[in-house]
């Protein structure tokens, strides 16, 4: 082929095609997430992936850079550590809806009280798609999962108002088919100093689709481009009106201390150290 | 020149992690370990390391597996409920062969039991906690000395064989106050970079099973998995053999280097008739057990384990062979009684004393029943 | 010129749907894998706003043009600080 894909080069080629269903949102948000990459003139090289377990989460397995594939929900502990160990890399974790809000929630919710500087996508498909189609936090209420039969009672996390309330300096939420929002909010996001949370309200075509009578990729992006609702607009909506839609924008734009600076100009003010990176490798200190 | 220092168990601790090299501390507090992550939090940015109050000790568990490939040697502490929840990140250390050193400070349990009392219940979790085959190291220091000189050890051979080590130690020496000698030419093990770039597989099966370890940002690319992987580190999940071999290498990479690893001390033993095992502090009260027991004109001897794990199983048949009873002493109903009841039971009766509750074993409760077994 | 990598593509038809000008068509036959392959049916009426190149969730899609909304400059060479990348 004379023309090459302008994504692949970034990615694993060894390893493709990737594992993801026909119609699965996450290479989607692979493609956004190296557009938004692009403009924000970020480098690949220093970018560190990291991630939990589901399938949102095997995305970084096909990245070519730097990545850990960690245990479920604890993403964004591991992610910390790893940020606080070296400051200079851009990490990155992919996250889905099981992961970071369930039972990954508690660590979310810290994560963006301490305002380290960590890019967080969240890929959210309202349900447990490799374990083969649970309901999960973010279901909505009434739709239906393979340990919901008779219908989800339990009212949905709003993951991006949850993360916006925590502490995050920058939180939005997009879906799948607003591709040059959702890029220029992964470029922002990445831009930010800070804890950035990107919510991407996804499809499933094989289990949320097939549970809930969306059986095709088109037909769940049509639900998705449906039930969008713009957040300036949502405003001035009454409750009974948003009832199952999705509210997209930015839920929080702000500027505060990011974590490893602090920690950073604690040794440097008091003890007139600098925080040391690799020090793993040297014998003496 | 050398230094002496009169501090508490907890401290010599992180003294040593400092001087090991440790520059990443993430933690939660929990007595009775607390004191190591607060002296910590105190000296590591004095020293251009990091110290994070992770939100529990999950968190902390897998921030310092992230903070180790970060390019840092990393370290938590805590105590029983704590290593609990930390076990299944600790899995991921093993098959991510990820350097960490994990100090527990054992407290009487189960469940949150006794916070402010000894115990020595862990030992088995230590070795078992999280699921599936792997060959952990565990250090059991009976003195503060011991907690400083362990604490280094435990470093060092995390970095020589990319493996999580433990540090089990137990109420008693951590609140201890003692001297301690801090030499001048400690021994550190430094981490090994790669050297080639475009062809360094980091899992790779090589002939003493452990690879050099690349961190995150040096440009090597690599994948870390906690599923099972192939030499690149892609996940290979469905291939019965390289399952197989991924875990045996691990196990392996441990197993095949016991001689350098294992450690044990004994005094008395050459003539003993009755031989004490122990480890950790009940190893103090063993001591004076065997020196009562000589000015009595018994033939007693002693056996402390440094290294819990990998069971030093050559190592204690020989010290015991000629023995004609064993009493393992721990601070347990019996533990680490059926590893030594295992290596020994053909040749030797081995007992145990355990004791719960929080109190050491005293001397004479160690001789009362050595005469109730019949030993002389 | 719009190219389909067909060992990639999984038929999932998010291009026909996002295509706002309709370009694409899903041809009556399936290949080897089973896959209904999409192609492109009216070129001509293509603006190259590369929509269909990031939605494709296979990376099967490459639109060759130079000036993509989301390249912003008038060649779309991959990012200058990235080194290590095949190219």
């Amino acid at each position: 082929m004379s023309v090459e894909n302008k994504f692949t080069p970034y990615m694993r080629e060894d390893r493709l095609p990737h594992i993801f269903c026909p119609g699965c949102g996450n290479g989607t948000i692979m493609n956004a997430f190296l557009k938004g990459m692009e403009k924000a003139e970020m480098d690949f090289d220093n970018i560190a992936m990291v991630s939990g377990i589901g399938c949102s989460s095997r995305i970084p397995g096909y990245m070519n850079c730097d990545s850990l594939h960690t245990t479920h929900g604890r993403a964004l502990s591991f992610a910390t550590g790893l940020k606080v160990a070296n400051k200079d890399l851009d990490v990155v974790v992919f996250t889905g809806d099981g992961d970071c809000a369930s039972i990954g929630g508690n660590h979310l919710i810290h994560a963006a009280r301490r305002n380290i500087n960590l890019t967080v996508i969240c890929i959210n498909n309202n349900i447990y798609g490799m374990t083969g189609g649970q309901i999960s936090p973010t279901s909505p209420k009434g739709s239906f999962g393979t340990t919901a039969p008779y219908g989800n009672q339990d009212a949905p996390f709003n993951l991006a108002e949850l993360v916006a309330a925590a502490g995050a300096t920058y939180s939005a939420r997009w879906t799948t088919v607003q591709i040059e929002n959702l890029v220029t909010s992964i470029k922002d996001g990445l831009k930010n100093p800070g804890f950035s949370f990107i919510e991407v309200a996804t499809q499933c075509p094989t289990y949320f689709g097939r549970k809930n009578k969306l059986r095709t990729p088109t037909a769940m992006a049509v639900t998705l481009k449906m039930n969008t609702v713009f957040k300036s607009a949502a405003d001035r909506m009454r409750p009974k009106e948003l009832e199952g839609k999705i509210v997209v924008g930015e839920f929080a734009k702000r500027q505060k201390p990011e974590f490893t600076e602090n920690i950073d100009r604690i040794s440097e003010e008091k003890f007139g150290k600098k925080t040391l990176i690799n020090s793993a490798y040297e014998e003496e200190l | 020149m050398s230094e002496e220092f009169f501090i508490q168990g907890n401290e010599a601790c992180a003294k040593g992690a400092l001087k090991a090299g440790c520059r990443f501390f993430a933690g939660y507090p929990i007595t009775p370990s607390t004191e190591v992550a607060e002296t910590l939090a105190r000296e590591l940015p004095k020293v251009g390391g990091s110290f994070v109050q992770m939100e529990d000790e999950i968190a902390s568990a897998g921030a310092i597996i992230g903070g180790s490939w970060g390019g840092t040697k990393s370290m938590t502490a805590t105590s029983g409920p704590g290593l609990s929840l930390m076990q299944e990140n600790i899995g991921y250390a093993f098959i991510s062969e990820t350097p960490i050193v994990v100090v527990d400070v054992q407290r009487g349990s189960p469940s949150t039991g006794q916070p402010t009392m000894a115990a020595q219940g862990d030992m088995m979790q230590a070795r078992w906690g999280s699921h599936g085959d792997y060959e952990p190291i565990a250090l059991s220091p009976s003195s503060v000395q011991e907690f400083f000189d362990f604490t280094i050890k435990a470093f060092n051979l995390a970095e020589q064989f990319r493996t999580p080590v433990f540090v089990m130690a137990d109420e008693v020496i951590g609140h201890m106050r003692e001297k301690i000698t801090v030499e001048d030419d400690i021994e550190i093990v430094a981490r090994k970079r790669p050297e080639d770039k475009d062809n360094f597989l980091p899992f790779k099966n090589v002939e003493n099973g452990t690879n050099p370890m690349p961190s995150f940002g040096d440009g090597f690319n690599i994948h870390v998995t906690g599923l099972t992987h192939d030499e690149r580190g892609y996940p290979d999940t469905n291939d019965p053999k390289a399952h197989h071999e991924l875990v045996q290498r691990l196990c392996d990479k441990i197993l095949n280097n016991r001689d350098k690893i294992c450690s044990v001390q004994s005094g008395e033993c050459e003539d003993a008739e009755t031989i004490i095992v122990s480890y950790g502090a009940p190893v103090r009260s063993a001591i004076e057990a065997v020196q009562k027991a000589r000015a009595d004109g018994k033939k007693v001897g002693y056996v402390k384990i440094d290294t819990p794990w990998p069971f030093p199983e050559e190592q204690i048949q020989e010290l015991c062979a000629n023995a004609s009873n064993v009493l393992v002493v721990e601070m347990n109903l019996g533990q680490m009684f059926y590893e030594v009841d295992r290596v020994l039971r053909n040749d030797t009766d081995v007992h145990v004393l355990g004791v719960i509750g929080g109190l050491l074993p005293t001397p004479d409760e160690i001789l009362s029943k050595i005469d109730e077994i019949g030993g002389n | 010129m719009i190219i389909i990598n067909e060992d990639l593509c999984k038929g999932c038809h998010l291009c026909l749907f996002m295509c706002y000008k309709n370009v694409y068509a899903i041809s009556s036959e399936a290949n080897k894998k089973g896959v209904l392959l999409p192609y492109v049916n009216f070129e001509d009426r293509c603006t190259n706003c590369g929509v269909c190149e990031v939605i494709c969730p296979d990376q099967a899609i490459t639109v060759d043009i130079n000036k993509n909304w989301w390249v912003g400059q008038e060649d779309n060479s991959f990012n200058p600080k990235f080194s290590k990348g095949s190219k």
